[in-house]
């Protein structure tokens, strides 16, 4: 018994040396959005002020141009990731031509472990919440048969079909969903902005030699036709947001 | 970031303390200080500028006097508080708050001793500056003094500030001057074809709709009178077709090429008349363009409904 104790100690010392923290998680990913929607807007000027606004410094290394954040209040310990961002350039439709390729590494040890690559991931995805995207939901024009509908609230709903009345499905709207029409099934961020949507999508990059990884994001932001009558991205309004679902955008 | 607040002050009163009686002129005092709120702000740079009016009341030597004296005054206070002259230097061609130009200006550099630090380390380091302006210039009644203090660790983290605001420029342009992958500038500007490629793409870009085309035929062709380029394809969405006068093209500047091609292809491509799509699309090619010009007025061409 002692040993198995002893045991279950060690895996878990191992694997706390192994975690990985990432308190910015949910601005980060906040800022990067907005980054990628003036972009896509071709919005240089808003987009030089915001980096200003969010302490983020630049670089231009071999013509890439390249974000990260400074951190002026000498917040970030040690083990902490953070992301540096690289705009690139050369999306073709239905994707926008900027698009975003973020790294994320520990300061002093960009390589991680497969292990630590997933607990970034993880950590990422719990700050949003994937559901439904709102113009799928029944209230705003999808047709559903053969379910029987009960009305939550107006971003709630139980669908249970009518042969098998047991086997509820709840629907809750969310920003962010899984995209079922694009490979890989990524998910897709339904915001404002003259967009379709913001895609996210993330790799694990092994390392050529040794058995370490660099976790990686592209954030691209699919074109929407007819662009010019759409609102334009309100940068403000959108930082102003607690939570990412505190406004459904599709919800006009 | 650094802000800065200006202050001034008339000198009118008829016995103004520290100036011969009647004395007419101003003070001014600049503040650099880092963040935006004045409350818990750190002033690392303070610059005074003088100036006083020789007239019947107040003679040049008068004022020399009392110049003399506030200088005495300034680097006695900063030495009195333990602070001793490391450097002296002289800087050229200074310009002021009320942007004068100083030949000459003294620039001391002054460090506080740190007492516990036994490796003679300093801790403290500021630099002053004093330099006078016409002081000996004949018809010109006004004479400047100006002094300033900087914190010098404060003024190197400025700079650096500075140098990564020209960074960020950089990485701006880098962005804005790419298109699907390729840099306008790297672009070959007598290979036509491949800038209204660009032209294309940048279209794209901006979600409007590029037709399938039948012709592309951009050419060099001499044009009469002024024109440097013509299109012939306006209201034919299959074809572009360009004609560019090789002589005026060869003398116009990098902006001016991409300016009337976008003009052009404004024509050709986007079907717009004179008069419609903004400035890009007026009539003629009427002065030298900057990239802001050109970035700003082909945005609103590129989004004109």
């Amino acid at each position: 018994m002692k040993k198995l104790i002893f045991l279950i100690l060690l895996f878990s010392s191992i694997k706390v040396i192994s975690q990985v923290n990432y308190p910015n998680a949910k601005q980060d990913l906040k800022e990067f959005i907005v980054i990628q929607s003036l972009l896509a807007e071709n919005r240089m000027e808003d987009l030089k002020a915001f980096c200003v606004k969010y302490n983020y410094v630049t670089e231009t290394k071999n013509d890439e141009t390249i974000f990260m954040k400074f951190d002026v209040d000498w917040k970030i310990k040690e083990n902490d990731i953070h992301a540096m961002i690289i705009v690139k350039s050369g999306g073709k439709d239905p994707v926008s031509d900027n698009y975003l390729e973020i790294y994320f590494h520990r300061n002093y040890n960009a390589f991680l472990s497969l292990d630590e690559c997933k607990s970034i991931e993880n950590i990422i995805q719990n700050t949003y919440e994937i559901g439904t995207l709102y113009t799928l939901l029944p209230n705003s024009g999808t047709e559903y048969t053969g379910v029987n509908i009960e009305e939550i609230d107006r971003y709630n709903f139980i669908l249970s079909p009518i042969k098998n009345p047991d086997k509820k499905v709840y629907l809750k709207a969310s920003n962010f969903y899984r995209n079922e029409f694009m490979s890989g099934n990524p998910v897709c961020f339904a915001g404002p902005g003259k967009n379709m949507g913001i895609i996210l999508k993330d790799f694990y990059d092994k390392h050529k030699v040794e058995e370490k990884y660099v976790y990686k994001m592209a954030i691209l932001s699919l074109k929407l036709i007819d662009a010019v009558y759409k609102e334009k991205f309100n940068v403000d309004f959108f930082m102003s947001l607690k939570n990412f679902n505190d406004r459904i955008w599709f919800d006009k | 970031m650094s802000n800065i607040i200006i202050l001034n002050k008339n000198i009118d009163n008829p016995y103004d303390e520290g100036f011969p009686d009647y004395s007419v002129g101003h003070i001014y005092k600049k503040y650099f200080f880092t963040g935006d709120d004045l409350t818990k702000t750190t002033i690392w740079k303070v610059e005074t500028e003088i100036y006083l009016t020789s007239y019947g009341n107040v003679s040049v030597s008068q004022i020399n006097n009392c110049y003399k004296k506030i200088k005495n005054d300034f680097v006695k206070k900063l030495l009195n508080d333990n602070y001793k002259i490391i450097e002296v230097s002289n800087k050229l061609n200074y310009k002021s708050i009320l942007a004068n130009y100083y030949d000459l200006i003294e620039e001391n550099l002054i460090r506080k001793p740190n007492v516990n630090d036994t490796e003679n380390y300093y801790i403290n380091q500021r630099i002053y500056s004093i330099g006078e302006y016409n002081k000996y210039e004949i018809n010109n009644n006004n004479y400047h003094l100006t002094f300033s203090i900087k914190d010098k660790g404060m003024a190197g983290l400025q700079e650096g500030i500075n140098d990564m605001v020209t960074s960020t420029n950089k990485s701006f342009d880098n962005i804005r001057f790419t298109i699907g992958g390729q840099d306008m500038r790297k672009i070959n500007l007598y290979d036509l074809e491949a800038m209204v490629k660009f032209f294309l793409e940048d279209c794209k870009k901006s979600n409007k709709k590029v037709p399938e085309l039948n012709t592309l035929k951009a050419t060099f062709e001499p044009l009469q009178g002024n024109l440097i380029a013509l299109s012939y394809a306006l209201g034919d969405d299959s074809s572009i077709i360009i004609k560019v006068d090789p002589e005026k093209w060869a003398n116009a500047s990098i902006e001016k090429k991409w300016y009337v091609l976008y003009h052009e292809l404004g024509h050709d491509v986007l079907n717009l008349e004179h008069g419609q799509g903004g400035k890009m699309m007026f009539n003629f090619a009427d002065k030298e363009y900057s990239w802001d010009d050109f970035f700003k007025d082909k945005e609103y061409m590129l989004n004109f409904k």
